[in-house]
Protein backbone atom coordinates (compact mmCIF):
# COMPACT_ATOMS: atom_id res chain seq x y z
CA UNK A 1 0.00 0.00 0.00
CA UNK A 2 3.14 2.41 0.66
CA UNK A 3 1.58 3.77 3.19
CA UNK A 4 4.50 2.74 5.86
CA UNK A 5 7.54 1.34 5.12
CA UNK A 6 8.47 -2.83 4.26
CA UNK A 7 7.21 -5.03 7.28
CA UNK A 8 5.00 -3.28 8.87
CA UNK A 9 2.99 -2.07 5.44
CA UNK A 10 2.80 -6.28 4.67
CA UNK A 11 1.73 -6.98 8.54
CA UNK A 12 -1.08 -4.01 7.78
CA UNK A 13 -2.29 -5.04 4.30
CA UNK A 14 -2.62 -8.77 5.52
CA UNK A 15 -4.99 -7.42 8.46
CA UNK A 16 -6.64 -5.31 6.35
CA UNK A 17 -7.54 -8.81 3.69
CA UNK A 18 -8.14 -10.70 7.10
CA UNK A 19 -10.77 -8.50 7.76
CA UNK A 20 -12.38 -8.17 4.70
CA UNK A 21 -12.57 -12.28 3.76
CA UNK A 22 -14.05 -12.27 7.59
CA UNK A 23 -16.68 -9.84 6.88
CA UNK A 24 -17.43 -11.77 3.46
CA UNK A 25 -17.64 -14.88 5.04
CA UNK A 26 -19.86 -13.76 7.52
CA UNK A 27 -21.89 -12.10 4.81
CA UNK A 28 -22.67 -15.35 3.71
CA UNK A 29 -22.81 -17.38 6.80
CA UNK A 30 -25.06 -14.97 7.94
CA UNK A 31 -27.60 -15.70 4.90
CA UNK A 32 -28.14 -18.97 6.47
CA UNK A 33 -28.60 -17.87 9.79
CA UNK A 34 -32.78 -17.53 10.44
CA UNK A 35 -36.17 -19.56 11.28
CA UNK A 36 -36.44 -20.30 7.16
CA UNK A 37 -33.49 -23.85 7.04
CA UNK A 38 -31.23 -22.92 3.97
CA UNK A 39 -27.71 -24.57 3.87
CA UNK A 40 -24.79 -22.95 2.98
CA UNK A 41 -24.79 -25.39 -0.08
CA UNK A 42 -28.22 -24.39 -1.47
CA UNK A 43 -26.97 -21.13 -1.02
CA UNK A 44 -23.63 -21.04 -2.61
CA UNK A 45 -25.42 -23.37 -5.29
CA UNK A 46 -27.57 -20.37 -5.95
CA UNK A 47 -25.44 -17.33 -6.03
CA UNK A 48 -23.14 -19.27 -8.25
CA UNK A 49 -25.28 -21.35 -10.59
CA UNK A 50 -28.35 -20.02 -10.34
CA UNK A 51 -29.68 -23.38 -9.14
CA UNK A 52 -32.25 -24.68 -6.41
CA UNK A 53 -34.67 -27.26 -5.03
CA UNK A 54 -36.74 -25.89 -2.79
CA UNK A 55 -38.84 -22.81 -4.56
CA UNK A 56 -38.94 -20.28 -1.82
CA UNK A 57 -34.98 -19.68 -2.04
CA UNK A 58 -35.02 -16.71 -4.90
CA UNK A 59 -37.44 -14.90 -2.46
CA UNK A 60 -35.64 -15.88 0.83
CA UNK A 61 -32.18 -14.59 -0.13
CA UNK A 62 -33.02 -11.85 -2.49
CA UNK A 63 -36.06 -10.40 -1.08
CA UNK A 64 -35.54 -11.11 2.81
CA UNK A 65 -32.25 -11.97 4.02
CA UNK A 66 -30.27 -9.92 1.29
CA UNK A 67 -31.68 -6.56 2.34
CA UNK A 68 -31.23 -7.61 5.78
CA UNK A 69 -28.11 -8.14 5.99
CA UNK A 70 -26.19 -5.85 3.50
CA UNK A 71 -28.22 -3.39 5.64
CA UNK A 72 -26.35 -4.48 8.82
CA UNK A 73 -23.04 -4.56 7.37
CA UNK A 74 -23.53 -1.06 6.50
CA UNK A 75 -25.03 0.35 9.31
CA UNK A 76 -22.01 -1.44 11.56
CA UNK A 77 -19.27 -0.36 9.03
CA UNK A 78 -20.84 3.18 9.10
CA UNK A 79 -21.13 3.83 12.70
CA UNK A 80 -17.80 2.42 13.31
CA UNK A 81 -16.03 5.19 10.75
CA UNK A 82 -18.11 7.75 12.02
CA UNK A 83 -17.07 6.70 15.62
CA UNK A 84 -13.28 6.45 14.78
CA UNK A 85 -13.62 9.78 13.04
CA UNK A 86 -15.48 11.58 16.19
CA UNK A 87 -12.47 10.27 18.48
CA UNK A 88 -9.73 11.48 16.06
CA UNK A 89 -11.59 15.02 15.77
CA UNK A 90 -11.74 14.90 19.90
CA UNK A 91 -8.78 13.66 20.78
CA UNK A 92 -10.70 11.56 23.28
CA UNK A 93 -11.05 7.43 22.60
CA UNK A 94 -14.09 7.84 24.71
CA UNK A 95 -16.42 9.41 22.46
CA UNK A 96 -19.00 8.19 20.51
CA UNK A 97 -20.84 9.56 17.94
CA UNK A 98 -23.48 10.86 19.84
CA UNK A 99 -21.56 13.40 21.41
CA UNK A 100 -23.00 15.67 19.57
CA UNK A 101 -26.47 15.11 19.83
CA UNK A 102 -27.24 13.32 16.51
CA UNK A 103 -28.85 10.44 18.16
CA UNK A 104 -31.15 12.58 20.66
CA UNK A 105 -32.06 14.64 17.59
CA UNK A 106 -33.13 11.16 15.67
CA UNK A 107 -35.09 9.79 18.64
CA UNK A 108 -36.77 12.97 18.86
CA UNK A 109 -37.55 13.66 15.00
CA UNK A 110 -38.75 9.94 14.96
CA UNK A 111 -41.08 10.20 17.44
CA UNK A 112 -42.57 13.65 17.04
CA UNK A 113 -42.76 12.03 13.30
CA UNK A 114 -44.99 8.80 14.95
CA UNK A 115 -46.98 11.09 16.83
CA UNK A 116 -48.00 12.89 13.62
CA UNK A 117 -49.20 9.36 12.41
CA UNK A 118 -46.17 9.71 9.52
CA UNK A 119 -45.25 7.14 7.94
CA UNK A 120 -42.58 4.79 7.37
CA UNK A 121 -40.37 7.10 5.17
CA UNK A 122 -41.87 9.92 7.05
CA UNK A 123 -40.30 8.96 10.35
CA UNK A 124 -37.29 8.43 8.84
CA UNK A 125 -37.05 11.54 7.23
CA UNK A 126 -37.83 13.58 10.16
CA UNK A 127 -35.39 11.08 12.11
CA UNK A 128 -32.21 11.85 9.56
CA UNK A 129 -33.18 15.62 9.41
CA UNK A 130 -33.63 16.40 13.17
CA UNK A 131 -30.05 14.17 13.97
CA UNK A 132 -28.64 16.50 11.64
CA UNK A 133 -30.50 19.55 12.84
CA UNK A 134 -29.13 18.83 16.36
CA UNK A 135 -25.89 18.97 15.20
CA UNK A 136 -26.40 22.24 13.54
CA UNK A 137 -27.62 23.59 16.40
CA UNK A 138 -24.64 22.32 18.86
CA UNK A 139 -22.55 23.84 16.20
CA UNK A 140 -24.12 27.10 16.23
CA UNK A 141 -24.51 27.45 19.77
CA UNK A 142 -20.57 26.52 20.56
CA UNK A 143 -19.79 29.77 18.16
CA UNK A 144 -21.67 31.62 19.71
CA UNK A 145 -20.59 30.89 23.28
CA UNK A 146 -17.02 31.87 22.53
CA UNK A 147 -14.09 31.70 20.16
CA UNK A 148 -11.38 29.98 23.12
CA UNK A 149 -10.98 26.32 22.93
CA UNK A 150 -13.82 25.56 20.39
CA UNK A 151 -13.17 22.09 20.60
CA UNK A 152 -14.25 21.94 24.63
CA UNK A 153 -17.34 24.11 23.48
CA UNK A 154 -18.60 21.88 20.51
CA UNK A 155 -18.41 19.23 22.96
CA UNK A 156 -20.00 21.22 26.25
CA UNK A 157 -22.88 22.58 23.58
CA UNK A 158 -23.16 18.92 21.97
CA UNK A 159 -24.31 17.58 25.67
CA UNK A 160 -26.71 20.19 25.92
CA UNK A 161 -28.35 19.89 23.05
CA UNK A 162 -28.42 16.30 23.32
CA UNK A 163 -30.32 16.96 26.58
CA UNK A 164 -32.44 19.41 25.34
CA UNK A 165 -33.40 17.17 22.44
CA UNK A 166 -34.03 14.11 25.55
CA UNK A 167 -36.43 15.90 27.42
CA UNK A 168 -38.27 16.97 23.88
CA UNK A 169 -38.53 13.27 22.84
CA UNK A 170 -39.84 12.75 26.63
CA UNK A 171 -42.23 15.25 25.86
CA UNK A 172 -43.10 13.69 22.86
CA UNK A 173 -43.43 9.99 25.08
CA UNK A 174 -46.05 11.66 27.58
CA UNK A 175 -47.73 12.80 24.74
CA UNK A 176 -48.33 9.88 22.43
CA UNK A 177 -51.05 7.70 22.44
CA UNK A 178 -50.66 4.89 25.20
CA UNK A 179 -51.76 2.14 23.16
CA UNK A 180 -50.47 2.84 19.68
CA UNK A 181 -47.84 5.69 19.50
CA UNK A 182 -45.80 4.79 23.01
CA UNK A 183 -44.86 1.43 22.16
CA UNK A 184 -43.44 2.38 18.18
CA UNK A 185 -41.37 5.34 19.88
CA UNK A 186 -40.58 2.52 22.49
CA UNK A 187 -39.70 0.46 19.72
CA UNK A 188 -38.15 2.52 17.25
CA UNK A 189 -35.60 3.72 20.44
CA UNK A 190 -34.54 0.25 20.61
CA UNK A 191 -33.31 -0.23 16.88
CA UNK A 192 -34.20 -2.61 14.10
CA UNK A 193 -32.59 -3.75 11.44
CA UNK A 194 -36.28 -6.32 10.48
CA UNK A 195 -37.60 -3.92 8.19
CA UNK A 196 -35.18 -2.49 6.15
CA UNK A 197 -35.98 -2.69 2.45
CA UNK A 198 -33.40 -2.51 -0.74
CA UNK A 199 -35.13 0.60 -1.70
CA UNK A 200 -34.11 2.18 1.45
CA UNK A 201 -30.53 1.07 1.16
CA UNK A 202 -30.75 2.72 -2.26
CA UNK A 203 -30.98 6.06 -0.93
CA UNK A 204 -29.07 5.04 2.03
CA UNK A 205 -25.75 3.99 0.70
CA UNK A 206 -25.14 7.00 -1.20
CA UNK A 207 -25.20 8.84 1.92
CA UNK A 208 -22.98 6.93 3.04
CA UNK A 209 -20.45 7.16 0.49
CA UNK A 210 -20.71 10.86 0.59
CA UNK A 211 -19.74 10.79 4.09
CA UNK A 212 -16.73 8.23 3.72
CA UNK A 213 -14.99 9.68 0.92
CA UNK A 214 -14.04 13.40 2.53
CA UNK A 215 -13.32 11.75 6.11
CA UNK A 216 -10.57 8.86 4.31
CA UNK A 217 -9.38 11.62 2.17
CA UNK A 218 -9.00 13.89 5.19
CA UNK A 219 -8.06 11.19 7.77
CA UNK A 220 -3.97 12.07 6.87
CA UNK A 221 -4.74 15.01 8.87
CA UNK A 222 -6.59 14.26 11.71
CA UNK A 223 -4.03 12.23 12.76
CA UNK A 224 -2.16 15.39 12.61
CA UNK A 225 -4.86 16.70 15.00
CA UNK A 226 -3.72 14.41 17.67
CA UNK A 227 -1.75 16.94 18.95
CA UNK A 228 -4.21 19.43 19.42
CA UNK A 229 -5.51 22.41 17.40
CA UNK A 230 -2.80 24.81 18.00
CA UNK A 231 0.22 22.63 17.28
CA UNK A 232 -1.29 21.15 14.16
CA UNK A 233 -1.98 24.88 12.98
CA UNK A 234 1.90 25.21 13.31
CA UNK A 235 2.18 22.11 11.50
CA UNK A 236 0.20 23.74 8.39
CA UNK A 237 -3.96 22.21 9.16
CA UNK A 238 -6.49 24.68 9.02
CA UNK A 239 -8.24 23.29 11.83
CA UNK A 240 -11.25 25.58 11.39
CA UNK A 241 -12.29 24.00 7.92
CA UNK A 242 -10.97 20.43 8.76
CA UNK A 243 -13.26 20.56 11.88
CA UNK A 244 -16.56 21.32 9.97
CA UNK A 245 -15.46 19.07 7.47
CA UNK A 246 -14.98 15.74 9.85
CA UNK A 247 -18.32 16.96 11.98
CA UNK A 248 -20.46 17.29 9.28
CA UNK A 249 -19.55 13.84 7.35
CA UNK A 250 -19.27 11.91 10.47
CA UNK A 251 -22.82 13.10 11.28
CA UNK A 252 -24.10 12.23 8.07
CA UNK A 253 -22.87 9.11 8.43
CA UNK A 254 -24.44 8.70 11.92
CA UNK A 255 -27.84 10.14 10.71
CA UNK A 256 -28.31 8.34 7.61
CA UNK A 257 -28.20 4.75 9.10
CA UNK A 258 -29.94 5.60 12.29
CA UNK A 259 -32.87 6.92 10.11
CA UNK A 260 -33.73 3.55 9.24
CA UNK A 261 -32.66 1.23 11.71
CA UNK A 262 -33.57 3.42 14.92
CA UNK A 263 -30.99 4.04 18.09
CA UNK A 264 -28.36 1.18 18.10
CA UNK A 265 -25.53 2.76 20.43
CA UNK A 266 -22.44 1.16 21.66
CA UNK A 267 -20.98 0.11 18.02
CA UNK A 268 -19.31 3.69 17.42
CA UNK A 269 -17.71 3.82 20.60
CA UNK A 270 -16.36 0.29 20.53
CA UNK A 271 -15.57 -0.43 17.16
CA UNK A 272 -13.11 2.22 16.45
CA UNK A 273 -10.90 0.42 19.72
CA UNK A 274 -10.85 -2.59 18.25
CA UNK A 275 -9.76 -1.43 14.67
CA UNK A 276 -7.09 -0.08 16.49
CA UNK A 277 -6.16 -3.09 18.53
CA UNK A 278 -5.39 -4.60 15.23
CA UNK A 279 -4.46 -2.30 12.40
CA UNK A 280 -2.74 0.92 15.24
CA UNK A 281 -3.72 4.54 15.18
CA UNK A 282 -3.41 6.14 11.53
CA UNK A 283 -6.72 6.89 10.45
CA UNK A 284 -5.29 5.81 6.92
CA UNK A 285 -5.98 2.50 7.86
CA UNK A 286 -8.15 2.98 11.05
CA UNK A 287 -11.12 4.02 8.60
CA UNK A 288 -11.05 1.46 6.74
CA UNK A 289 -10.34 -1.36 9.48
CA UNK A 290 -13.10 0.22 11.36
CA UNK A 291 -15.50 -0.37 8.37
CA UNK A 292 -14.85 -4.21 8.01
CA UNK A 293 -14.76 -4.77 12.08
CA UNK A 294 -18.07 -2.87 12.53
CA UNK A 295 -19.89 -4.86 9.95
CA UNK A 296 -18.64 -7.93 11.11
CA UNK A 297 -19.51 -7.12 14.72
CA UNK A 298 -22.80 -6.05 13.49
CA UNK A 299 -23.42 -8.94 11.09
CA UNK A 300 -22.76 -11.43 14.39
CA UNK A 301 -24.81 -9.60 16.89
CA UNK A 302 -27.71 -9.29 14.38
CA UNK A 303 -27.50 -13.05 13.52
CA UNK A 304 -27.91 -13.44 17.60
CA UNK A 305 -30.58 -11.03 17.50
CA UNK A 306 -32.35 -13.34 14.58
CA UNK A 307 -31.57 -16.77 15.83
CA UNK A 308 -31.32 -16.57 19.70
CA UNK A 309 -34.67 -16.87 20.79
CA UNK A 310 -38.14 -17.09 18.73
CA UNK A 311 -38.83 -13.82 19.39
CA UNK A 312 -36.51 -10.80 17.43
CA UNK A 313 -34.09 -9.09 20.28
CA UNK A 314 -33.89 -5.43 19.28
CA UNK A 315 -30.19 -4.81 18.16
CA UNK A 316 -29.69 -1.67 20.74
CA UNK A 317 -30.24 -3.91 24.00
CA UNK A 318 -27.72 -6.61 22.27
CA UNK A 319 -25.52 -4.63 20.76
CA UNK A 320 -25.07 -2.86 24.70
CA UNK A 321 -25.12 -6.51 26.35
CA UNK A 322 -22.61 -7.44 23.61
CA UNK A 323 -20.65 -4.56 23.27
CA UNK A 324 -19.94 -3.79 27.05
CA UNK A 325 -18.66 -6.90 28.11
CA UNK A 326 -16.21 -7.16 24.62
CA UNK A 327 -15.30 -2.92 25.64
CA UNK A 328 -14.37 -4.51 29.21
CA UNK A 329 -12.02 -7.10 27.90
CA UNK A 330 -10.45 -4.67 25.28
CA UNK A 331 -9.50 -1.81 28.42
CA UNK A 332 -7.72 -5.07 29.86
CA UNK A 333 -6.01 -6.09 27.49
CA UNK A 334 -4.88 -2.60 26.84
CA UNK A 335 -4.76 -1.10 29.82
CA UNK A 336 -0.65 -1.36 30.05
CA UNK A 337 -0.35 0.38 26.92
CA UNK A 338 -1.41 3.77 25.90
CA UNK A 339 -4.27 4.34 24.09
CA UNK B 1 16.33 35.59 6.77
CA UNK B 2 14.51 38.17 9.39
CA UNK B 3 11.40 38.11 11.10
CA UNK B 4 10.56 41.23 12.13
CA UNK B 5 7.96 42.86 14.54
CA UNK B 6 6.93 45.87 14.04
CA UNK B 7 4.42 48.14 16.20
CA UNK B 8 2.10 45.30 17.04
CA UNK B 9 -0.37 45.10 19.92
CA UNK B 10 -1.12 41.84 21.05
CA UNK B 11 -3.86 40.40 23.22
CA UNK B 12 -6.97 38.55 23.55
CA UNK B 13 -10.19 40.40 22.48
CA UNK B 14 -10.06 43.86 23.19
CA UNK B 15 -7.38 43.29 26.01
CA UNK B 16 -4.00 44.04 24.82
CA UNK B 17 -1.53 42.25 26.78
CA UNK B 18 1.88 43.83 25.06
CA UNK B 19 2.13 47.21 23.60
CA UNK B 20 4.58 48.84 21.14
CA UNK B 21 6.14 45.31 20.44
CA UNK B 22 9.60 45.76 18.64
CA UNK B 23 11.72 43.13 17.41
CA UNK B 24 13.54 41.40 15.23
CA UNK B 25 15.04 37.99 15.04
CA UNK B 26 17.74 36.30 12.38
CA UNK B 27 18.68 33.35 11.36
CA UNK B 28 21.65 31.88 12.10
CA UNK B 29 20.81 33.32 15.95
CA UNK B 30 19.42 32.11 19.33
CA UNK B 31 16.79 34.76 20.98
CA UNK B 32 15.86 33.86 24.72
CA UNK B 33 12.87 35.42 25.75
CA UNK B 34 12.83 35.92 29.32
CA UNK B 35 10.13 37.40 31.62
CA UNK B 36 8.24 36.51 35.10
CA UNK B 37 4.98 33.90 34.47
CA UNK B 38 2.16 35.97 33.63
CA UNK B 39 4.10 38.39 31.66
CA UNK B 40 3.21 37.72 28.59
CA UNK B 41 5.32 35.16 26.79
CA UNK B 42 2.71 32.81 25.66
CA UNK B 43 0.98 35.77 24.08
CA UNK B 44 3.62 36.91 22.60
CA UNK B 45 4.63 32.98 21.01
CA UNK B 46 1.04 32.93 20.12
CA UNK B 47 1.04 36.07 17.89
CA UNK B 48 4.24 34.89 16.80
CA UNK B 49 2.95 31.51 15.62
CA UNK B 50 0.16 33.32 14.02
CA UNK B 51 -2.26 31.61 16.42
CA UNK B 52 -3.41 34.80 17.95
CA UNK B 53 -3.97 37.94 15.38
CA UNK B 54 -2.48 41.05 16.27
CA UNK B 55 -4.41 43.24 17.35
CA UNK B 56 -2.41 46.00 15.97
CA UNK B 57 0.90 46.12 13.84
CA UNK B 58 2.49 43.75 11.38
CA UNK B 59 4.74 40.73 11.53
CA UNK B 60 6.95 40.57 8.39
CA UNK B 61 9.31 37.69 7.08
CA UNK B 62 12.04 39.65 4.77
CA UNK B 63 9.54 42.46 4.46
CA UNK B 64 6.43 40.47 3.31
CA UNK B 65 3.75 41.01 5.67
CA UNK B 66 2.87 37.37 6.70
CA UNK B 67 -0.67 38.45 8.01
CA UNK B 68 -2.39 37.03 5.10
CA UNK B 69 -0.63 33.82 4.74
CA UNK B 70 -2.29 30.46 5.04
CA UNK B 71 -1.18 27.90 7.52
CA UNK B 72 0.88 25.73 4.89
CA UNK B 73 2.56 28.77 3.71
CA UNK B 74 3.14 29.71 7.39
CA UNK B 75 4.22 26.49 8.59
CA UNK B 76 7.01 26.18 5.97
CA UNK B 77 8.61 29.31 7.44
CA UNK B 78 8.28 29.23 11.21
CA UNK B 79 7.89 26.02 13.23
CA UNK B 80 6.83 25.73 16.57
CA UNK B 81 8.35 23.67 19.63
CA UNK B 82 5.84 23.00 22.17
CA UNK B 83 6.32 21.95 25.94
CA UNK B 84 5.74 17.99 25.46
CA UNK B 85 2.52 17.08 26.39
CA UNK B 86 0.78 13.67 25.57
CA UNK B 87 -1.53 12.40 22.72
CA UNK B 88 -4.55 10.12 22.74
CA UNK B 89 -3.31 7.54 20.02
CA UNK B 90 0.17 5.68 20.58
CA UNK B 91 2.01 6.73 17.13
CA UNK B 92 5.25 5.79 16.80
CA UNK B 93 7.93 8.79 17.00
CA UNK B 94 8.49 7.90 13.26
CA UNK B 95 4.66 9.05 12.40
CA UNK B 96 5.11 12.10 14.50
CA UNK B 97 7.81 13.22 13.08
CA UNK B 98 6.07 12.79 9.48
CA UNK B 99 3.26 14.92 10.62
CA UNK B 100 5.98 17.35 10.37
CA UNK B 101 5.53 17.33 6.39
CA UNK B 102 2.57 18.36 6.60
CA UNK B 103 2.66 21.68 4.99
CA UNK B 104 4.24 20.51 2.00
CA UNK B 105 0.78 18.56 1.35
CA UNK B 106 -2.11 19.44 -0.51
CA UNK B 107 -5.32 18.97 1.99
CA UNK B 108 -6.32 15.53 0.84
CA UNK B 109 -2.26 13.94 0.26
CA UNK B 110 -0.85 11.98 2.91
CA UNK B 111 3.12 11.65 2.82
CA UNK B 112 5.10 9.83 -0.06
CA UNK B 113 8.21 7.49 0.58
CA UNK B 114 10.51 10.93 0.16
CA UNK B 115 8.57 13.07 3.00
CA UNK B 116 9.43 9.76 4.96
CA UNK B 117 13.21 9.65 3.84
CA UNK B 118 13.24 13.28 5.45
CA UNK B 119 11.67 12.95 7.98
CA UNK B 120 14.30 9.75 8.98
CA UNK B 121 17.13 12.33 8.46
CA UNK B 122 15.36 14.78 10.57
CA UNK B 123 15.37 12.38 13.32
CA UNK B 124 19.44 11.51 12.49
CA UNK B 125 20.14 14.77 12.85
CA UNK B 126 18.51 15.01 16.42
CA UNK B 127 20.25 11.92 17.22
CA UNK B 128 16.97 10.33 18.14
CA UNK B 129 16.89 7.49 15.30
CA UNK B 130 16.89 4.79 17.20
CA UNK B 131 13.03 5.79 19.06
CA UNK B 132 11.72 5.82 15.21
CA UNK B 133 9.53 2.17 15.98
CA UNK B 134 8.61 3.31 19.79
CA UNK B 135 5.68 4.66 20.82
CA UNK B 136 5.44 8.50 21.08
CA UNK B 137 3.65 8.10 24.53
CA UNK B 138 6.09 5.75 25.92
CA UNK B 139 8.93 7.57 25.76
CA UNK B 140 10.23 9.77 28.46
CA UNK B 141 9.91 13.80 28.49
CA UNK B 142 13.40 14.40 27.30
CA UNK B 143 13.16 11.97 23.97
CA UNK B 144 9.80 13.17 23.63
CA UNK B 145 11.24 16.78 23.18
CA UNK B 146 13.88 15.88 20.82
CA UNK B 147 11.57 14.01 18.85
CA UNK B 148 9.35 17.27 18.54
CA UNK B 149 12.77 19.04 17.82
CA UNK B 150 13.19 16.73 14.49
CA UNK B 151 9.04 16.91 13.69
CA UNK B 152 9.86 20.56 13.84
CA UNK B 153 12.71 20.51 11.48
CA UNK B 154 10.68 17.93 8.79
CA UNK B 155 8.56 21.34 8.53
CA UNK B 156 12.33 22.70 7.00
CA UNK B 157 11.48 25.84 8.74
CA UNK B 158 13.83 28.98 9.02
CA UNK B 159 12.42 29.87 12.05
CA UNK B 160 11.88 27.41 15.15
CA UNK B 161 9.87 29.58 18.16
CA UNK B 162 10.54 26.84 21.31
CA UNK B 163 8.04 27.41 24.07
CA UNK B 164 10.23 26.28 27.37
CA UNK B 165 11.65 23.26 25.49
CA UNK B 166 13.60 22.32 28.66
CA UNK B 167 10.75 22.44 31.12
CA UNK B 168 10.28 19.17 33.03
CA UNK B 169 13.54 17.72 31.50
CA UNK B 170 16.57 16.55 34.03
CA UNK B 171 19.92 18.18 34.12
CA UNK B 172 21.38 15.93 31.52
CA UNK B 173 18.58 16.01 29.03
CA UNK B 174 18.75 19.84 29.63
CA UNK B 175 22.10 20.26 28.78
CA UNK B 176 21.47 18.10 25.85
CA UNK B 177 18.58 20.30 24.21
CA UNK B 178 20.48 23.47 24.63
CA UNK B 179 23.12 21.62 22.88
CA UNK B 180 21.23 20.92 19.85
CA UNK B 181 19.50 24.31 19.90
CA UNK B 182 23.21 26.15 19.43
CA UNK B 183 24.05 23.46 16.70
CA UNK B 184 20.55 24.38 15.23
CA UNK B 185 21.38 27.86 15.22
CA UNK B 186 25.03 27.16 13.39
CA UNK B 187 23.49 25.46 11.06
CA UNK B 188 21.40 28.41 9.70
CA UNK B 189 18.18 28.64 11.97
CA UNK B 190 16.60 31.23 13.96
CA UNK B 191 15.62 29.84 17.13
CA UNK B 192 13.27 31.87 19.44
CA UNK B 193 13.49 30.14 22.91
CA UNK B 194 11.07 31.11 25.82
CA UNK B 195 12.58 30.06 29.01
CA UNK B 196 13.07 30.37 32.48
CA UNK B 197 17.09 29.94 32.76
CA UNK B 198 19.09 32.85 31.99
CA UNK B 199 22.22 30.38 31.90
CA UNK B 200 20.60 29.39 28.58
CA UNK B 201 20.86 32.54 27.14
CA UNK B 202 24.57 32.33 28.60
CA UNK B 203 25.76 29.20 26.82
CA UNK B 204 24.11 29.63 23.53
CA UNK B 205 25.54 33.17 23.16
CA UNK B 206 21.86 34.52 22.88
CA UNK B 207 20.13 37.51 21.97
CA UNK B 208 17.97 38.18 24.88
CA UNK B 209 14.46 39.93 24.58
CA UNK B 210 12.98 40.72 28.49
CA UNK B 211 9.03 41.36 28.73
CA UNK B 212 7.66 43.27 31.87
CA UNK B 213 4.96 45.46 32.64
CA UNK B 214 3.12 44.89 29.56
CA UNK B 215 5.71 45.69 27.37
CA UNK B 216 9.49 44.71 26.03
CA UNK B 217 11.58 45.67 28.97
CA UNK B 218 14.99 45.58 27.49
CA UNK B 219 16.54 43.76 24.50
CA UNK B 220 20.08 43.18 23.73
CA UNK B 221 22.53 40.95 23.86
CA UNK B 222 23.21 38.20 27.07
CA UNK B 223 26.81 39.87 27.82
CA UNK B 224 25.09 42.95 28.85
CA UNK B 225 21.47 41.62 29.95
CA UNK B 226 22.46 39.13 32.01
CA UNK B 227 23.86 40.64 34.66
CA UNK B 228 22.30 40.27 38.73
CA UNK B 229 20.86 44.09 38.48
CA UNK B 230 19.11 43.54 35.76
CA UNK B 231 17.91 40.17 36.35
CA UNK B 232 17.20 41.07 39.93
CA UNK B 233 14.65 44.27 38.59
CA UNK B 234 13.32 41.92 36.04
CA UNK B 235 12.41 38.99 38.60
CA UNK B 236 11.85 41.29 41.52
CA UNK B 237 14.78 39.09 43.76
CA UNK B 238 18.00 39.71 44.85
CA UNK B 239 20.86 37.60 43.29
CA UNK B 240 24.68 37.24 42.64
CA UNK B 241 25.89 36.23 39.32
CA UNK B 242 29.38 34.21 39.60
CA UNK B 243 30.52 33.31 36.27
Amino acid sequence: MGIFDGKKDRKITLTLCFLAVGLITLVLLSMTVGRYPMGLKDLLCYIFFGEYTDENIPVLVGQVRLPRILGTTLVGGTLGVSGAAYQGLFRNPMVSPDILGVSAGAGFGAAAAIVCSAGVAGVQASAFAMGLGAVGLSICVSRVMGRHDRVLMLVLSGMVVASLFSALLSLMKFVADSESKLPDITFWLMGSLAAVTMEELQIVAPLVLIGIVPLCLASWRLNVLSFGEEEAQTLGVHTGRLRILIVVCASLLTASVVSITGLIGWIGLIIPHIARFMVGPDHRVLLPAAFLTGGSFMLVVDDLARSVTSLEIPLGILTAMVGAPVFLVILKVRNHKAW
Amino acid sequence: MELQVIDATMGYGNKAVLKEVNMSFHTGEVTCVLGRNGAGKTTLFKSLLGLLPLQQGSIRLDGKDIGGWGRRQFAQAVAYVPQVRGIPFPFTAEEVVVFGRTAYLSPFEAPSHADRRIARECMERVGVSHLSQRIYTQLSGGEQQLVIVARSLAQEPSFLVMDEPTSGLDFGNRIQLINQVKQLSQDGLGVIMATHFPEHAISCRSRVVMIDGGAIWRQGTYDTLIRSEILGLLYNIHLEITY
